[in-house]
Order: structure tokens, then sequence, then C-alpha cells
């Protein structure tokens, strides 16, 4: 050990912290064990009873040709991982100190404040209840972490972060119909949104947050009393060639004439990370709707006429004339 | 590993896909699952649920028969603005059927499935590692 590995020990501490500890249920991976005494009927081992065991199930959109966790039926989204500040500043190996430890000055952020200590953040398996050396994977550089006491800083933060990312000046994204702002009766009108992932750079408690709130569902309310969703669907705009033929998974077709008050309301959910931190989740989320536009349902009318509008300008249907 | 499988590429990714159920084939056959565990992150909770599942099956004298996997069609949607890449593919499985030390049956059979299976997957570091699996319903 060199002296100055000596000298930072004395001051340094080790924090380790829970995210959330909102998510009390067992994770998945720990549901079986090996253990020699395990004389219990062995587990089903098949790919596809395990995905229903662990929720692995999908949905997939053509339209993106994408899959999202299919609501209500992934605990995936609970954060298998623990993390720690190691103020240690170990890269690898309980010897080396990161060098850029040594290089990283922290000082106050606000003048009579205290100085931030340079810390490597590092994650373990939550599964691993008492991880160590080789279980703690390095997952940042070195960084500035502010608080004397950490720990208590980031549960402090913890505690308060849905209050304040739902009063965050996210933007709720917009709602577009194709065609706009006349429809017909009876013809796939096709809806979607641009409600887009956004990134916060706040400070709460005195310490640098970083927030992203990404757009998970939608609930389209047409106006005319039905509603789709919540589904991930956010829509896609379509060539004018397929406006009122091709139906899609967000379009909807207006039984009666009329204007339709139409509003989108997207399901944000949210991460933060304190100081360069690891990312840690929100658990909750947040309900935004977009301005509504107002849809102008038409109907068509046929009829034979003798003349176009060059050769008779008031003949049935040219422009400028009552249709009757 | 093919040598394509280490590609950051669409075509190394469906390699590696194809790669990573052959390992995860061999791991039902012999119960040595350290490639498996390789080739998944931790935040993948059915890689992990398999793992130890396969490992449960091959204590005290154990053994598992069958469950291999084969993959017809492998898609991946490369999205060269992402890190994570994601693709579909099938996935068939064939029966599983467990044993004790003795050779009696420890378990009813698994009926061999085929299953459409989203496949998420991170390129760090100069290999391919499957962040999060599970069946497309």
């Amino acid at each position: 050990m060199t002296p100055g590995w000596v000298v930072h020990t004395a001051m340094a501490s080790v924090i380790l912290l829970s995210p959330l500890t909102a998510h009390a249920s067992t994770a998945p991976v720990s549901r079986y064990t090996t253990s020699p005494s395990d004389m219990a009927a062995p587990p089903d081992a098949g790919f596809q009873e395990g995905s229903a065991i662990v929720g692995a199930i999908w949905e997939f959109h053509p339209e993106t040709g994408k899959s999202t966790p299919k609501p209500g039926t992934s605990p995936a989204t609970e954060d298998p991982n623990q993390y720690m500040a190691d103020t240690h500043c170990r890269a690898d190996g309980p010897d080396t100190k990161d060098p850029g430890c040594d290089a990283l000055t922290c000082p106050a952020t606000t003048p009579g404040s205290q100085e931030g200590t340079p810390v490597i953040w590092k994650e373990a398996p939550k599964a691993i209840t008492n991880p160590g050396w080789t279980d703690w994977i390095p997952i940042t550089g070195p960084t500035c972490l502010y608080d004397p006491e950490p720990g208590n800083t980031l549960a402090n933060i913890a505690a308060r972060i849905l209050n304040d990312f739902r009063q965050l000046p996210i933007n709720p994204g917009t709602l577009q119909a194709q065609p706009f702002p006349h429809t017909l009766k009876g013809g796939p009108t096709n809806f979607y949104t641009t409600a887009t992932a956004q990134t916060f750079d706040l400070t709460i408690l005195g310490q640098a947050v970083h927030l992203t709130a990404t757009p998970t569902n939608h609930t389209y309310t047409f106006g005319d009393g039905t509603t789709l969703g919540p589904t991930p669907a956010t829509g896609y705009p379509i060539p004018q060639t397929e406006w009122l033929t091709n139906q899609t998974r967000t379009s909807h077709a207006y039984t009666d004439t009329g204007n339709y008050p139409a509003t989108a309301t997207t399901t944000f959910t949210g991460t933060y990370s304190v100081n360069n931190g690891p990312p840690l989740p929100i658990n909750g989320t947040l309900n935004l709707t977009t301005p509504a536009i107002t849809i102008q349902v038409w109907k068509t009318q046929r009829a034979l006429v003798a003349d176009t509008c060059d050769q008779n300008p008031n003949s049935w249907g040219c422009p400028g004339t009552e249709p009757g | 590993m093919p040598e394509l499988a280490k590609e950051n590429s669409k075509a190394g990714l469906e390699a590696f896909i194809g790669y990573w159920f052959q390992e995860l084939s061999y791991a039902y056959e012999t119960g040595d699952t350290r490639k498996s565990l390789e080739l998944s992150s931790t935040t993948c909770a059915l890689c992990q649920h398999l793992v130890k599942s396969i490992e449960a099956n091959y204590t005290n004298g154990r053994w598992l028969a069958g469950g291999a996997f084969r993959t017809p069609v492998i898609e991946v949607a490369w999205d060269s603005n992402m890190a994570a890449q994601q693709g579909k593919l099938q996935v068939i499985q064939g029966e599983i059927r467990y044993f004790e030390a003795d050779g009696s049956g420890s378990r009813e059979q698994t009926a061999a499935t085929n299953d459409a299976a989203a496949f998420f997957a991170e390129y760090r570091q100069g290999s391919w590692r499957a962040t999060d699996v599970g069946i497309i319903r």
C-alpha cells in the first residue's frame, strides 16, 4: 500500500444505499437456490414458462419494428442492482486507486458550502446480499459527490424526486391528425402524438440532478366519447395518399358529422442521476394532456353534373356555391 | 464464438443472438452455465432465471435431457442512434425431461415450445451482451 492510500482510507467511508426502497418484492433471480439441502422438486427450466414466471413478456409494434414491455406483466422494470459510491476510488482491485480521483478537484459549488469528495459509482446485483470485491462493478469514472453524508442526501432526494418530477415543465407534445382540420365521417382519421423523451438539469438539495422523462403510454380521447389506450403506440404520420383509407393502430373513424375536441394524454416515467451517478428509477408516473385540437367531421355528397366549373361557375358543388 | 458475432453491426448482432441460444442449449445439455452467464447482463431477469433453473436441475446428481433451441428466423431492428439494440426471433425449444441421479423422473416434463421472442443487447468493450430477453405476446 502506498502512503497516499492509507491517508485516503482514514478519511473515507463507503456508503451503501438502495436507490428506491419502495420495491420490496423478491428479485426473480433468487427464486431458486441450489444448496445441497434443496431436495424439493426441481424447477421447470423451460424458456416459455420462465418468461411467464419472471414476467419477461413483450409486445411487438409493427410500425416501429420494436418491442416494449407488455403492460402489467413485467416486473423487469424493477432495478435489479444496488449502488455504492466508493470514496476509495478503487477502479479495479482492492489497492488500486484510480489516478483520476487524485487529479479531480471538487470545489464547493456555492460559497461557504462543503467541498465534494471524488468517488467512483459501482453497482452489484441486489441478489447478492453482501457484495464482495469482485461483485461491485464500476459504472462511472471519477466524479464528485457533495455532502459530508452523501447517503442521507441521496435518501432525501429519493424521497422528494417524484414531487419534483411532477412539477417539471415537461412538454406533453401535440396531437396531430390526418387529414386535419377537416376529415370525413366513416373514414379512418390517423392520429399521432409528438411527445418525446426530455432531459432536465436541476439542483436539488445542493446536488446536481440530471432527470430524464420518457413517454411510455398514451391515451387518445377523440372527443366523440370514445378513447383509445393507454397504449405504448405513439402513432406515426402516413403519406397523403393513404389518408382516410389506411387504418393504423391509432386511427379513429367518426360515426357522425360535427366538431370534436381531441386530445392525447401521455404517461411519462422518469429516471434521475445525482452528480453523474448511475440513473435511478423514479417510483411514480406523470400524466400530461396535449392541448385539444378541433376535428371537423364532414360528410361527402355526390351528384352528376353537366358542366365543369370552368364552363359554368354556378354549377352544383363549384367553389362559391351553396351545396344543395 | 463466430467472428461475425463479435461485430458491432446488424449482421453481427443477428449472429450473436443465434450463438447466445446455442450456448444456452449447451447449458441445458451439460449444466455448465458459465458461458451463458458471461454473455448475459445481470439486468436480464429471464437469463438469470434460466441459469438458476438449469443449475438447480444439475445439483444432487440430477440431470436434464432435451431443451435444445432452434432459432430459424432472427431479425434485428438496427438503430444507429442507439447504443442498445433489439431484435425479434423465433425460438423453438425441444421438450425437457428431468431426472434424479438414479434415473427416475424428478418432475413432469416441459413440452416443446415455439415462440416469438424479443432480444435486447448492448455492445460494450468489444462484445455483445444480452440485456433482456422474453417472449412476445
